[in-house]
Order: structure tokens, then sequence, then C-alpha cells
């Protein structure tokens, strides 16, 4: 990715974390792996939003774009009271050892994506495609919508490409598997931070190690996909609203607003995991006395749900050929749910996830937890979203072992790290 | 929906420390071999790039918004065989953005047409009727159809 996307990004994410920071709180290692996720998601909608007003992917312009939030940015965050002090909240030989377990990732996540340069089968036929398009097309770039098979999924990694792509005028490979290995890394970090705020570093660091030791992990995360955005992103809101729960603060529920928003930009799966998570949070504000911070909760969700939904509507009004059938006739068809039963039983015990289903199974059943415990609302969320897709399986047109075969496996993917999250949790916290 | 095992017990907690340990290690040792693979992939063969066979024919479809696709294979299910959509998604992103009609190939008067047995090819061309015919390799052509839309 091009050095200065990536700066320009990373330095919006940072005043944008600051600016919900109070001034008591010092940097932790949440904070750092979280500012470039959150600034490269805001980058995609910086770049939607020029596309929108001018008809077209223009790079000067969405450079000018750019330069402009920061700037905004900037001197909000220099009038903002409770901006946070540049302290960080853990040791140098903490930030030695994560920093080593990641020049490990980089360099396996490096090598993966050296001998697939344009990413796996997906990765060059849809989001590659989907991005080179865009930056292609001009004024025409509505033609993309014609087939569903060509676009169909919210837009996130493509407008991340062509921000990418912005400082320079030819598209290259470099740009999508910088992005995978950026996000590869930055899942893991994200874990480990995430449960050092809960349980001991060790517990934190073993984490993320289990996390990057999945053999599945490393490999799909270079493969170029929109899975692992929607894997870092999901991990990001579910953190944030067990925050929000946790300890109810205004900020709090806007910054996890605004990540459930841009987790519902990423996929279709993660659309229908913002959505859920966020109906789940408010229930749970509304039983506990809290629903004071519903309000912003939901006007941090509406900032980028709409851009989400403006995807989704540009894909049906421009859609002329229809290559899949839903049939909700279909949905409750018995051999179909069998089928679907053994795939997530074999899925369950399958050494790709090291048994990491079966693990959390039995956590989540020998641990006592009160239903107070803002965990337990992340176990149903995770829940529920599986059965969700267990009914748009069954209710798809299409060859339903195919579609296992290639969309099951995805499905865990996106949840692991919020699985091990809630694994390690278990695990690390004293009564 | 939860037993009521006390979950104090530091045994307990130790037990799936110990599980999550193993299965960490087992993991990264089943990770090596695929490691080493992956390295030897890159010291022995060469990076193929998506759609090469396509790629020569991108100049005359600059302009060109929509253009048919045909091959001849055949699938009961072309939209998850792989030996017809592999070809197909490749040649759309190579010569994006003009988008290739695989449903609808007849309707234009460009028309790649993807097929490796070469009589087989001939005789498809004839049924089009006049054509001016671009030829790439691995039995990929580029044909601007006279008349018959």
């Amino acid at each position: 990715m091009g050095l200065f996307a990536l700066l320009i990004s990373s330095l919006t994410g940072y005043f944008v974390l600051s600016f919900f920071k109070n001034a008591s709180e010092a940097i932790d290692i949440m904070d750092i792996f979280s500012m470039t996720g959150l600034g490269l998601g805001i980058s995609a909608q910086i770049v939607f939003y020029t596309l929108l007003i001018l008809g077209r992917i223009d790079p000067m312009a969405i450079i000018q774009g750019h330069l402009l939030c920061l700037c905004a940015l900037f001197i909000l965050s220099r009038y903002h009271v409770s901006r946070c002090r540049p302290v960080f909240s853990f040791t140098v030989s903490q930030g030695v050892s994560i920093f080593l377990i990641l020049c490990l990732v980089l360099g396996t996540a490096s090598l993966m994506a050296v001998i697939r340069p344009w990413g796996d089968w997906d990765g060059w036929a849809y989001w590659n495609y989907h991005a080179n398009f865009l930056f292609k097309s001009g004024s025409q770039w509505q033609r993309l919508f014609e087939f569903n098979i060509q676009a169909h999924h919210p837009w996130m990694l493509p407008l991340m490409i062509i921000w990418g792509w912005s400082f320079n005028p030819v598209p290259q490979a470099l740009v999508p598997a910088v992005i995978g290995i950026i996000f590869t890394i930055g899942t893991v970090g994200l874990l480990i931070g995430a449960l050092k705020r809960h349980v001991s570093f060790f517990s934190s660091v073993l984490g993320g190690i289990f996390l990057a030791s999945i053999p599945i992990y490393i490999y799909h995360g270079t493969s170029q996909y929109a899975d692992i955005l929607a894997a870092y992103f999901i991990l990001l809101s579910s953190v944030l609203a067990a925050d929000l729960l946790k300890a109810p603060a205004v900020n709090t529920a806007v910054l996890a607003g605004l990540c459930l928003g841009l987790t519902a930009c990423v996929k279709d799966n993660s659309l229908l995991a913002s959505v859920l998570l966020f109906i789940l949070v408010v229930i749970r504000l509304y039983k506990t006395g809290a629903s004071i911070f519903i309000r912003p909760l939901s006007w941090g969700f509406t900032v980028f749900l709409v851009s989400a939904v403006l995807m989704k509507i540009f894909e049906i009004s421009f859609l002329r050929y229809n290559t899949y059938d839903v049939f909700l006739p279909g949905l409750w068809i018995w051999p179909k749910w069998v089928l679907i039963g053994q795939f997530a039983w074999a899925s369950l015990s399958d050494l790709n996830w090291g048994g990491l289903w079966l693990l959390a199974m039995a956590v989540l059943i020998l641990r006592q937890w009160s239903v107070k415990e803002p965990q337990c609302l992340l176990a149903r969320f995770i829940a529920f979203f599986i059965i969700f897709n267990f009914f748009v399986f069954a209710a798809s047109g299409l060859k339903l072992e195919w579609l296992l075969s290639v969309s099951f496996n995805r499905l865990l993917y996106l949840l692991a790290p919020t699985v091990i999250f809630l694994v390690f949790c278990a695990i690390g916290q004293r009564e | 929906m939860f037993f009521k095992i006390n979950f104090n017990h530091q045994s307990l907690r130790s037990l799936i420390l110990f599980i999550v340990v193993f299965l960490t290690f087992f993991n990264l040792f089943n990770q090596l071999p695929r490691l080493f693979y992956f390295v030897h992939i890159l010291k022995t063969h060469h990076v193929s790039l998506i759609g090469r066979e396509f790629a020569p024919l991108s100049p005359y479809l600059k302009g060109t918004p929509t253009a048919g696709y045909m091959t001849c294979l055949h699938s009961s299910n072309p939209l998850i065989d792989t030996a017809i959509m592999g070809p197909y998604q490749q040649a759309q992103f190579v010569l994006s953005p003009t988008i290739l009609d695989y449903f609808h190939p007849l309707d234009y008067r460009a028309i790649i047409y993807q097929c490796p047995d070469e009589p087989t090819s001939k005789q498809i061309h004839k049924r089009l009727g006049p054509y001016m015919i671009f030829k790439s390799f691995k039995g990929v052509s580029l044909l601007f159809r006279m008349k018959g839309l």
C-alpha cells in the first residue's frame, strides 16, 4: 500500500480514537491496533462519498478529501478538552514481546502473500476486480452491478484498495496484498490488546499466538478476501460493545456505534453481524437501565450504516441479470438441515480449527456466568449469528454442498477471533 | 443452559489452559511442513499471472462496454464449475472495465471465444457468421462479428 496512504489513514484513526478517549486514559495496545483499521475504514468511506459526489473515481479528489478530513480532525483534537495524554499503558518488555510475535506473523504472512500476488480465487475474481472496475470505468461505474456475480457485497475492501492506488495511476498487486497483511497482523494485535484489558499479559499473548497458529488463519488472511477485514471489525465491535455494557459512557457508545457501522460495510455477513450485535446491545442497555446510551450508540451506528445501505441500494437498482435465486419455500426441506448439521459437526472437530469450537462450548458450559456478564451477550451474538447464517444457507438456491464447502469455513473464520476472546476471558478472569 | 459447575477450581482452569497450549503447539508444528513447502514454491516456481492468455486482447476491447463470452466446455452447473468459471473470471479481471456477458454472448458484436480444441473452435466460428478474428494463445480468440446480431 502507498506509504503515504497508510500514514494518512493511521493518523486519521489516531485522531478519531483520541477524540473519544478521556484525559486520564493512556494509550494501550488495543488503541494502537485499532487506529489503523479504523483509519482505513474511514478512508474507504471518504473514497465512497467522493465517488458519489463526483460521479467517478478521481485520485486527486480522494487525496484532497483525505487531507481535508485530516486537517479537520487535527483542529478538533487541538480544541477538544478530553484528549488523551501520549502515555503508554504497557511496559517496554511487553511491547517488545508483542513486536517479536508480530514479526513472526509478518514473515509468514508476507511469504504467503508473495506466492499469490493477486490473492486466491475470490481475491482477484471478486474484490480486486471490483476495485479495478471502479478505478478504470470512469463515470460508467454503475455497470459493475449488472450481473450480481460481479458485485453483491458492500464495498469496503475495494474502496480501501482504490485509496491505496490513488498515489499511483497504475493499479498494482502490492496494495491489496499489503491490506491483507495489515489486517492479518492487526487482528492478532487487536486480540492481544483486547485480552490485556481483561486478563493477564501472559493469557493475552497466548490468545494471540493461538489465533495465529490456526492453520487457516494466516493463509486465508493473505488471500485478499474481505473475511479478515470482517473478522477484525467484528472483534473490534464486540470488544467495544462489551466495554460499553461493563462501563457505560457516551464516548464508548459513539465509538462502538461507529465501529458497528464500519462492520456493516465489509460483507453481507458482517452487515448481518453488525445489525444483530446492535440489537442485542440495545436490548441489554434497556434492560440494565442504561437506555440513555442507546441514542449515542445509534447515532454512531447510523453514520456508517448509511453508506452500507446505499451500497446495497445501488446493487439492487443497477442489477440487470439475476444469477442467484433464493427459494424461501426450500427453507424447510429437512435433508438440507441435516446436511448443514453434518457440516457444522465436522467443522467443530476439524483440526483446521484446533478443536476451537468444542473448546469454546466446553468453556461456556463449565463457566458459571451470571446473566450480567457482558461476555454472555457476545456468546449469544455468536450463537444467533451462526443460526441466522444456517437459515441463509438453507434458503439459497445454489447447490447446498458446494455453498457449505466454500462458505462454512469462512463463517467460522469471521468469528474465530471473537470466540478466542471469549474463551481466554473465561480462562483468565478471576472470580 | 449452563451447568452449575463451579469454575472457581484452579485445576479446571489449568486443564483448559493446558489444552489451549497443547493445541497451539500442535497447530504450530503442523504449520512447519506447510511453511517449508511455500518456501520451496518460492524458490522453484514462477509466480503465475492471472489471465495472461486474455491480456493480448485488451487493446482491441478498449472502449467496448460489453462483449460476449463463449466457451466450448459444457457443464450442468456452469456457475460452480471451475473449469468454466476460472477462465471466464480471469478474462473478466484482465479485460475490465469491459464486461463479459457469459449468459447472452450472441447479443454483442465482440465475442471472446475460449476453446482448447481447434476443430471444435473452427466449427463454432463458422456458425457465428462473417467476422474478424484476433487470436491469443491457449485457444483464446476475439471475434468481431460483421452481421447476425
